[in-house]
């Protein structure tokens, strides 16, 4: 495994730790599941350690030149390829809020009362989760051509 | 219509014949990763034509004696 992928399994854990936290913190544990609060946060400790330490080592690596080259020409066309589909997801994710946003407006002042994303908050709480699914997508596309091939 | 081609190779071979030389240490010499060389080796990356150069340099051999363009 490249250091390059070994860096977009991290990135994958790492924001998906992150967006657990972040729905838990916003919409709380679903019901059931307060009995494994410590369990949970406890695991999300573990990734978050676990990543960063990963990602120490490596950087180590990659500072001192040792165990060769970090990143090579096939690293930068998947990176390249995985920028572009995370662009494309949030280009049409935000022109689909945008417009969302415009819709809702409108129907709001036709009806007269406010529609849920016309709330700014929820708008704010949309776009987070589009970032992080956009971070997903990079790293999820990095290990499909890291382990597919070009 | 356009045939399909593919980008073949004698890596594993010319490594053998050059004091079986290993994927890390050709990947150090050709300034890459040890992955890009077995995704090379295995035809599941095609290389740049500098690199292609670059590997040919390292076996001292012509292009065309490491990689091939041959009909799938």
């Amino acid at each position: 495994m490249s250091r390059k992928e070994i860096y977009a399994w991290c990135s994958i854990g790492l924001t998906l730790v992150i967006l657990g936290y972040y729905v838990i913190s916003v919409f709380g544990l679903p019901t059931g599941a307060e009995t494994y609060r410590e369990n949970i946060t406890g695991l999300f400790w573990k990734v978050i350690g676990v990543a960063f330490l990963v990602q120490l080592v490596l950087d180590v690596l990659n500072s001192t030149k040792l165990g060769g080259v970090a990143k090579d020409e096939r690293d930068k066309l998947i990176e390249s390829k995985a920028f572009r589909n995370a662009y494309y997801f949030l280009i049409a994710a935000v022109i689909a809020v945008v417009a969302n946003i415009l819709i809702s407006d409108l129907l709001s002042k036709a009806s007269g009362e406010q529609l849920m994303l016309a709330v700014p908050f929820m708008t704010f709480h949309v776009l987070l989760f589009v970032l992080f699914l956009a971070s997903l997508i990079k790293s999820g596309t990095q290990i499909f051509y890291y382990q597919r091939g070009l | 219509m356009m045939e399909n081609f593919q980008i073949e190779n004698n890596l594993r071979v010319l490594r053998f014949q050059n004091g079986e030389m290993t994927q890390e240490e050709l990947a150090q010499r050709a300034g890459v990763t040890r992955q890009t060389i077995n995704a090379i080796e295995a035809s599941r990356y095609s290389p740049s034509l500098e690199l292609a150069f670059r590997i040919a340099k390292v076996f001292d051999k012509p292009l065309e004696n490491v990689f091939r363009y041959t009909k799938v």
